[in-house]
């Protein structure tokens, strides 16, 4: 009567729970996909135009908000604090007019991806790079490139399910591990060098040019003592997978940039802007100028021949003069 | 050996005509499924934001309901706060969440969403301020979002800032009227409607050779003469049987399942 009595009460408290159950779906696994979608991307870059729109006329760089980020937060930053000083206007860039997207497959943070299009009025291409650094931050520009003569961007692998990242010190397979390509660069910015693995580039030629024109001008009659160090700087660094088997790689370095006038030979005059930026019209002691420049690289699969710089942008961020 | 043949052929007709009786019953609750019981096809449910978990989100597992599509409505505390609703991957919602205190639909029961509260954190950076979102709506008092259901694990979030929850969300799922019951409750239910009949009829052929000349009558009970209530169910007896006679059909083999003769004398009685 008991095992019976049992038996009952099991068989009604099973029939309660089983109408009790909450219903919910099964969703499949996610398929492959990038870690931001077209519509997500295009998104981004409406609120970055709208932050630039709102930040150059205002010459405001707290008007950028979280939207520019990184090296361009620190380029932009300068660019508005030295207009606001020398009280000029700039003109707002306008909307992007996108050609390409470059979306990494989904991952960890920090996030990244790629617009290529055009600027209107603008007759160069130009390669915006945005990064996310956490779930909790907005995509922000980080560098705003502008695509050197005769480069163009390689194509990105598995472009729709996501390109593949690769790790910044992942030589394989690529002629150069992409952080060993950033500091490769660095060196043969810093010696002026050519070769060095790298094909010639104008960027390269006008960097040097300008460094020996000061060493000419100021060092020449021993008014001063010009140097220069290059660094990668510590912004990060983005590797993506081209469809050749090579890498795309995007980084940034810091050019730290010395004028150390010599005792008696009298003051160094500036230029406006870099005088605007350092706060003084002119220097007796020494001037440290920091500039950022954003690189992309275009790094061929292993024995398929020079790395190749494809687009680049460079920026006094500061400047101390005494 | 006298007793149990008497006995089992009664329990064979009764067993067939029990399930006669359920698969029409079946039948009929299919009917109805189709008809007056028919479910709606769509599920709502609401939830209010509860003080101290600042946004009212869904599991993966809830929001993927079945059907075509989920339609959100949040309303704000105040009609002049803006509200947010956005739906976007899984993973990256999770990781924006962290461990934000929130109320979170892990399903529904009925009419009722089944809700729990998860996380400890006060608050979390205003939603519609990351970019985690594959399709995100805000405004003003309120606002309206229409999910497609797509594949993948994905996540709702309705918000307010990050800080206050919202007054009431509504969620409204399309449901996928194809996973009625009814297909299967029709389907079960005329086969054991035909698997009834075809074991009464079985059943009456289990005659025994004293009666077999008026087995095609006992098919056909129309033309069974003096017998009044032929047309009715079950069907006229024949005279007694009292003894199984172990006479086959001439189609049939012998099968261990009696004549059902006891029930008949016990109809007739």
């Amino acid at each position: 009567m008991r095992r019976r009595d049992l038996l009952g009460a099991s068989l009604v408290a099973g029939l309660l729970a089983a109408c009790s159950q909450a219903e919910t779906g099964a969703p499949a696994a996610d398929p492959p996909h990038p870690g931001v979608l077209r519509g997500q991307a295009e998104h981004v870059l409406a609120e970055v135009d709208a932050a630039l729109a709102r930040a150059f006329p205002a010459r405001n760089p707290r008007l950028l908000g979280t939207r520019v980020v990184g090296p361009a937060a620190r380029q932009l930053t300068a660019r508005l604090n030295v207009a606001a000083t020398r009280k000029q206007t700039l003109p707002t860039p306008g909307r992007m007019s996108l050609q390409r997207l470059g979306l990494p497959a989904a991952g960890g943070w920090p996030r990244w991806f790629l617009a290529a299009g055009t600027l209107p009025g603008e007759p160069t291409p130009v390669l915006r790079v945005l990064r996310s650094i956490s779930p909790r931050d907005p995509y922000g520009l980080w560098g705003d490139l502008l695509l050197l003569p005769s480069a163009s961007l390689p194509d990105l692998a598995s472009p729709i399910t996501g390109t593949p990242m690769i790790d910044p010190d992942d030589g394989r397979g690529l002629v150069r591990s992409p952080s060993a390509v950033l500091a490769g660069y660095a060196h043969a910015l810093q010696a002026g060098s050519t070769g060095g693995g790298f094909a010639p580039d104008q960027f390269r030629e006008q960097v040097a040019g300008q460094e020996a024109a000061d060493r000419r001008t100021l060092g020449g009659p021993g008014i001063a003592e010009v140097s220069g160090v290059q660094r990668p700087s510590s912004d990060g660094l983005l590797a993506l997978r081209t469809e050749d088997g090579g890498a795309l790689v995007i980084g940034a370095l810091e050019q730290l940039y010395r004028v150390t006038v010599r005792p008696g030979k009298g003051q160094v005059r500036l230029d406006a802007d870099l005088a605007a930026l350092a706060g003084v019209p002119r220097v007796g002691r020494r001037l440290q100028r920091t500039a950022v420049e954003v690189l992309a690289f275009h790094v061929p699969a292993a024995g398929r021949g020079a790395i190749s710089l494809v687009a680049a942008t460079k920026g006094d961020v500061s400047a101390l003069g005494s | 050996m006298t007793a149990l043949p008497r006995f089992r052929p009664a329990s064979a007709r009764l067993a067939a005509l029990a399930v006669i009786v359920a698969g029409a019953a079946l039948l009929l609750l299919a009917l109805a499924r189709i008809t007056v019981w028919a479910p709606s096809g769509t599920t709502t449910v609401r939830v209010a934001g509860q003080p101290g978990a600042a946004v009212v989100d869904t599991t993966p597992e809830a929001l993927a309901l079945d059907g075509p599509s989920v339609h959100v409505d949040v309303q704000a505390p105040d009609p002049r706060r803006t509200v947010f609703v956005g739906v976007g991957r899984a993973a990256d919602v999770d990781a924006y969440l962290g461990a934000a205190a929130r109320t979170e639909i892990t399903g529904v029961r009925g009419p009722d969403a089944v809700v729990t509260k998860v996380g400890t954190d006060a608050s979390l950076p205003e939603p519609a301020d990351v970019d985690v979102w594959a399709l995100a709506v805000t405004g003003r008092g309120g606002a309206r979002l229409d999910w497609p259901q797509a594949a993948g694990r994905w996540r709702l979030v309705a918000a307010v800032d990050g800080q206050t929850p919202p007054a009431q969300v509504i969620v409204t799922w399309q449901r996928d009227q194809s996973s009625s019951l009814a297909p299967a409750l029709c389907a079960v239910g005329g086969l054991l409607l035909v698997l009834g009949l075809a074991g009464l009829r079985a059943g009456r052929g289990r005659r025994p050779s004293a009666a077999a000349g008026r087995m095609a009558a006992d098919r056909s009970p129309a033309v069974v003469p003096g017998v009044g209530r032929a047309s009715e169910s079950p069907p006229p007896a024949p005279p007694t049987t009292p003894e199984w006679t172990s006479v086959p059909m001439d189609d049939e083999e012998p099968d261990e399942t009696p004549a059902p003769a006891p029930f008949r004398q016990d109809w007739r009685s």
